[in-house]
């Protein structure tokens, strides 16, 4: 008799005794980050339509929190990634800023089309995300420490690029960040964010090439000693961040026909409180898009709820910090059913 | 007179898995005993459970008569209660001296650390076990060898009632093997009890006066040293025979798959040579340091070369990293399975998938049903003993975890596979299947480089042996009919100055 | 090495290529005066590449450093200290004791022992704000305000609002919110979208941050208002924003006279060292203070009937 069937034989056999119902609820949420977050994302919803049915659940008001989370929903894509990795970025508001203020500068300013400054605007964010990436791959420098410098340099750039920032940039511009949908009449930051998340998750979840983001956060030397190129993956990561800081800093942009040079400052904490929130480990290997972007709208509907709630603005960091740390630590339930 | 450790109906569940299961056994006070099962029989698990690491589901544990309540491993070292763990507890950043002394450094006024005491006292408890290391080293630095040194000074620097040894030799030579006999030896002589879990029946029959069988959680049986047999243990162990012996080879060998031709990669590897024919299988042997693993690294691209050869099939390659030397077909199974084999956190279909990942995917895309047909096979084929393929790797048996590394990279089906230490921390059953699937690659045509500190693995596996020292390849032996002392002779030639090149090589 | 280079080399081309680009339009200095003036004067903030300064502050500091021949000066030294932060205080108290005469503009740090402030009455921002609110909403209604919360300033201002509103307007006005933008005119229309929620019937919103109206502005935009439907009130951001009021979508703009800030800070240090006048007998050097302790520059409101001059003067198209 083989060793394999005897445990099998085991494992079949249940040694736990069947617990109460709202503790087996529990665990079985906690099981998953997404499942989670649904549940919480959906009960928050319910709660606020049955008190205040008249604020809301509102078209304008659902409208208005779709379209301001869209920044944070784009960079947590790029950021989930990095995470997964066991990387992260913490120069991706630097990077928005410079890349709407040199979308700005070439439709604004040297008043070429619309599409060219888009374009210019996502590339100067691609390249500041691959100075990112050869910083840390290359040179081997730490991405804490890395991106904590590129931070304030790709700030100092965009002042020196545009000193007060460019407004207004141009009509045509501005119209890629104002232009709604005709049935949701839901503004194109969204869309774009939505069709980001999309290819990014299915990217994410189901390629074999992003797949390999997942051997490399969860161990970094056994994926190399896999045939795994990890340098050359997290340069890849980084690349992809500050493109998508570009699309969020370039749309932001045009939302405002305003770039502004101090666009997005701290707004990578909120990326990152999202992604952890989402399911991303610190250690890397774990997390997904579509945990991300729950986290993203979590929160999103936290600051709104607030708001309508009328909660003082002196506390709504506390309440929003309480909160969040009781969605993740759910997760206790797990492993403490693991012990 | 009482029992120094008497456990009685002990029982440890864990989710999906009992574990333990009503175990009772008796230690008189400087007995050493052997605890002695397969993956997973409960060894570890009985020993974690008396040094307080894990709590216990029922029964009772008795030190010197007392019944010992919930306690934690604090507590159980203040009892006198001390554990090596086979996983190793060392914080490699911190000195070797923090590291014996942790949470209890002595201290001068306002709770300073008095760093020069603590050092003296860590460099006598080293001292003591025949050895030199630098207090003041880092952890980090050390080679597996000092680092189980530095965790047997550690339990030591408590006085001591009983000491659990979890597989302490995993990572020793024999010289060392030897040192570290004579110091159990000599705290049994002062009183000391000792448990012992190893899978290395020859140590228990040279340190141990008794064995305590486990199989599956439950006890099997306990034995006098003096009134058993190999034959009766294995027995108990695996309920079957098994064969660690040499097996006729009736293979043939077919053309050459790798030549590496004076490979130097400084600084451990100075001009090193190899050659290895499709179905062949090649041990490298030689001490600790000599560069073996470190030559191995340099074939499969993870290491920089500074010069030679490498031709895969008569075609010269120049792997700039493992992902060329896959290309060329190449696998690697390297040595230390946690660090830089498995994706612990990760389940056994992830895991198997790693290094095959075109292969499990339709398209661009990832197909996890593919993913866990593969795993699925390889869990037969190779018995890994696991509920699931979802199982977290993180939470195997090491043999099961080593044969999940194999799986890996069998997975690829590489024409040279690399196996650096095949059965370290792994049990005698595993072992021998371990054995008998290497010996099954090669009669499909691989060719097989295997490196091993192990000799009687060496002589049971090895077509040929080539023995490596100082960076070096110095000698080459058929398998057949070689004996221990050749290749020792051969592996010793320069020992002189092999603590130097371990110098050099830590930049120290 | 090479790709350290190379990351060096990428982001200088990218810099060269900025400042050859923006250079002629606005050159950006921050030391004036005569290279051989006897007299440095510094201007420090933890806040110095800000817009708002770049566009404004500057100006004054140019303009009396040639007018006195002294060397006014942007840098890590001391005699003007922006202070927004109290924690800049202490260091304020530093300069004084040992003997660096020290004023403050922007915002007041009581506590330093400055020998003068210079700069804005943020109360007086809010009362101005209240004033044309009330004005703009005679029957009263629902009121909404956002700032930056942690901003001292701010909060004079918020205060201001508040306690003009509630002395004047005969309880006919109810303030239902007070947010915090946070400096980003982003998260000013997500504010100003929940707000819109929670109170539908919103009369008007006053924004006491300079990215509070861009903010506040987009989302009524997006939010398919009409421009006075409610009505707003705001500070001044970049010279484009003062369209907004030509176009009816706010209805008050406070300006500060930000060329004053620094302009009179130095002139008010100048007089310090050398106008030679006494308090109760006593010098400069001998602890008198003959220099104003607050000098409030005041603050200018551009509505729908002034704005034509203001964009016309600021060449704004």
């Amino acid at each position: 008799m083989s060793v394999a069937q005897i445990s099998r034989n085991e494992a079949q056999a249940p040694v736990e005794q069947r617990e109460a119902l709202p503790l087996r609820i529990v665990r079985r949420l906690a099981n998953s980050r997404e499942l989670t977050l649904f549940v919480l994302v959906v009960a928050l919803a319910l709660a606020m339509t049955i008190v205040y049915p008249h604020n809301f659940p509102t078209g304008p008001n659902m409208r208005a929190v779709l379209l301001n989370l869209a920044p944070v929903g784009i960079l947590v894509c790029g950021m989930m990634l990095l995470m997964i990795a066991g990387t992260f970025d913490l120069s991706v508001g630097s990077t928005l800023a410079l890349s709407g203020v040199w979308a700005g500068v070439v439709s604004g300013w040297w008043g070429w089309p619309a599409e060219a400054a888009l374009l210019i605007g996502v590339v100067v964010g691609a390249v500041a995300g691959l100075i990112n990436g050869l910083i840390v791959t290359r040179i081997g420098i730490n991405a804490l420490i890395a991106t904590l410098g590129t931070l304030t340099i790709y700030r100092s750039l965009t002042y020196v690029t545009a000193g007060t920032g460019v407004t207004p940039i141009s009509d045509s511009f501005a119209e890629y960040g104002r232009a709604a949908d005709p049935v949701l009449r839901i503004q194109s930051p969204f869309w774009a964010m939505l069709v980001l998340v999309l290819i990014g998750g299915w990217l994410i979840a189901r390629t074999r090439f992003f797949r390999q983001f997942y051997f490399v956060g969860g161990n970094p030397r056994a994926a190399q000693l896999s045939g795994i190129r990890v340098d050359r993956l997290i340069l890849i990561g980084f690349v992809i961040m500050g493109a998508l800081a570009g699309i969020a800093g370039v749309l932001g942009a045009a939302r405002l026909n305003s770039a502004v040079v101090n666009a997005g400052v701290g707004i990578e904490l909120k990326v990152i409180t999202a992604t952890v929130l989402g399911g991303a480990s610190l250690k890397g290997g774990e997390g997904t898009v579509l945990g991300g972007i729950l986290g993203v709208l979590f929160i999103a509907l936290i600051e709104n709820a607030m708001i309508i709630n009328a909660v003082g603005v002196f506390w709504q960091g506390l309440v929003v910090g309480l909160v969040l740390l009781f969605a993740v630590s759910l997760d206790r339930f797990k492993t403490a059913g693991r012990a | 007179m009482v029992a120094r450790l008497e456990v009685s109906q002990l029982s440890k569940s864990f989710p999906g898995v009992r574990a333990l299961d009503d175990v009772s056994m008796a230690v008189e006070p400087g007995e050493i005993r052997a605890l002695l099962g397969e993956n997973g029989a409960g060894k570890s698990t009985l020993g974690k459970i008396v040094a307080g690491v894990y709590s216990r589901t029922g029964g009772e544990v008795r030190l010197d008569g007392v019944a010992l309540g919930e306690l934690d491993e604090k507590a159980a070292g203040e009892l006198g209660i001390g554990i090596v763990h086979q996983e190793g507890s060392l914080v490699p950043q911190l000195s070797v001296a923090e590291n014996i002394f942790a949470g209890r450094q002595p201290t001068k006024w306002f709770g300073q650390v008095d760093v020069r005491l603590m050092r003296e006292k860590a460099h006598a408890l080293i001292a003591q076990l025949g050895v030199a290391i630098d207090p003041a080293m880092k952890v980090a630095f050390l080679s597996p060898a000092q680092a189980q040194i530095v965790e047997i000074a550690k339990a030591l620097s408590r006085e001591l009632r009983l000491l659990i040894l979890d597989e302490p030799t995993a990572a020793l030579t024999l010289t060392e093997t030897e040192k570290l006999f004579e110091i159990v030896r000599r705290l049994a002589r002062d009183g000391v009890s000792v448990i012992y879990v190893s899978h290395r029946l020859a140590e228990i029959f040279a340190l141990c006066n008794s064995v305590t069988v486990l199989k599956d959680g439950r006890l099997a049986g306990t034995r006098k040293v003096a009134e058993t047999t190999t034959d009766e243990l294995i027995r108990l162990m695996v309920g079957r025979d098994v064969h660690l012996a040499r097996s006729a080879s009736s293979r043939k060998t077919g053309p050459i798959v790798l030549e590496a031709s004076e490979v130097s990669a400084p600084p451990l590897v100075q001009s090193a040579s190899v050659t290895v024919r499709a179905g062949e299988v090649v041990c490298l042997a030689g001490l600790i340091g000599s560069g073996r693993s470190e030559f191995c690294e340099a074939i499969f691209g993870a290491r920089a070369r500074r010069a030679g050869e490498i031709r895969i099939a008569g075609a010269p390659i120049n792997p700039q990293g493992p992902w060329d030397a896959k290309h060329a077909g190449i696998g690697m199974v390297p040595e230390d399975r946690k660090t830089s084999g498995l994706f612990l956190g990760m389940n056994l279909v992830n895991n198997i998938a790693a290094t095959v990942l075109s292969k499990v995917s339709s398209g661009a895309n990832f197909s996890n049903r593919k993913a866990e047909a593969l795993a699925g096979n390889f869990v037969s084929e190779l018995r890994i003993s696991t509920p699931s393929v979802h199982k977290i790797v993180g939470e195997l048996s090491g043999g099961n975890q080593q044969k999940v590394l194999l799986a890996k990279w069998l997975a690829m089906e590489p024409r040279l596979l690399i196996v650096d230490e095949p059965t370290r921390g792994v049990d005698v059953g595993a072992r021998s299947e371990i054995y008998r699937l290497l010996r099954g690659l090669a009669e499909k045509g691989v060719a097989l480089l295997v490196v091993s500190s192990d000799l009687p693995e060496v002589l049971a596996l090895a077509d040929r042996i080539v023995v490596m020292a100082e960076g070096r390849t110095v000698g080459e032996l058929a398998g057949e009919g070689a004996t221990e002392e050749q290749v020792l002779r051969l592996a010793t030639r320069f020992t002189s100055s092999v603590a130097d090149v371990r110098k050099e090589a830590v930049g120290a | 090495m090479g790709s350290m280079l190379k990351s060096t080399l990428i982001a200088l081309g990218m810099t060269a290529l900025a400042s050859a680009v923006t250079a002629p339009a606005r050159a950006q200095e921050s030391s004036f005066g005569p290279a051989d003036a006897k007299e440095t004067y510094y201007w420090i903030s933890n806040k110095a590449n800000l817009p708002l300064f770049v566009q404004y502050d500057y100006v004054g500091m140019k303009k009396i450093a040639e007018e006195l021949g002294v060397k006014a000066t942007g840098g890590r030294q001391v005699a003007v200290v922006g202070g927004w932060d109290p924690s800049l205080t202490e260091s304020v108290k530093k300069c004084i004791e040992q003997g660096v005469p020290t004023v403050v503009d922007d915002g007041d740090l009581p506590a330093s022992g400055r020998l003068a402030y210079i700069g804005t009455n943020w109360t007086q921002v809010g009362v101005a704000q209240a004033k044309k609110m009330m004005e703009k909403v005679p029957n009263g209604g629902k009121l909404a305000m956002m700032s930056i919360i942690n901003a001292g300033n701010m909060r004079e201002a918020v205060a201001g609002f508040k306690a003009y509103i509630e002395a004047n307007g005969g309880g006919k006005y109810n303030i239902v919110s007070n947010e915090d933008d946070g400096g980003d005119a982003q998260k000013a229309a997500q504010v100003t979208a929940a707000i819109l929620a929670a109170n539908p019937d919103i009369a008007g919103i006053a924004g006491f941050d300079s990215e509070s109206g861009a903010g506040i502005v987009t989302a009524l935009r997006e939010a398919g208002k009409n421009p006075g439907d409610i009505k707003v009130t705001a500070m001044e951001q970049t010279p484009d924003f003062f369209k907004t009021a030509k176009e009816g979508w706010v209805d008050g703009i406070v300006v500060q006279n930000r060329e004053l800030f620094i302009y009179y800070a130095v002139k008010i240090l100048h007089d310090y060292n050398h106008n030679g006048l006494k308090s109760a007998g006593l010098a400069a050097a001998d602890g008198g203070r003959p220099v104003p302790d607050t000098l409030d520059t005041g603050v200018l409101l551009v509505t729908k009937d002034n704005v034509d001059k203001v964009t016309a003067a600021l060449g704004v198209k």
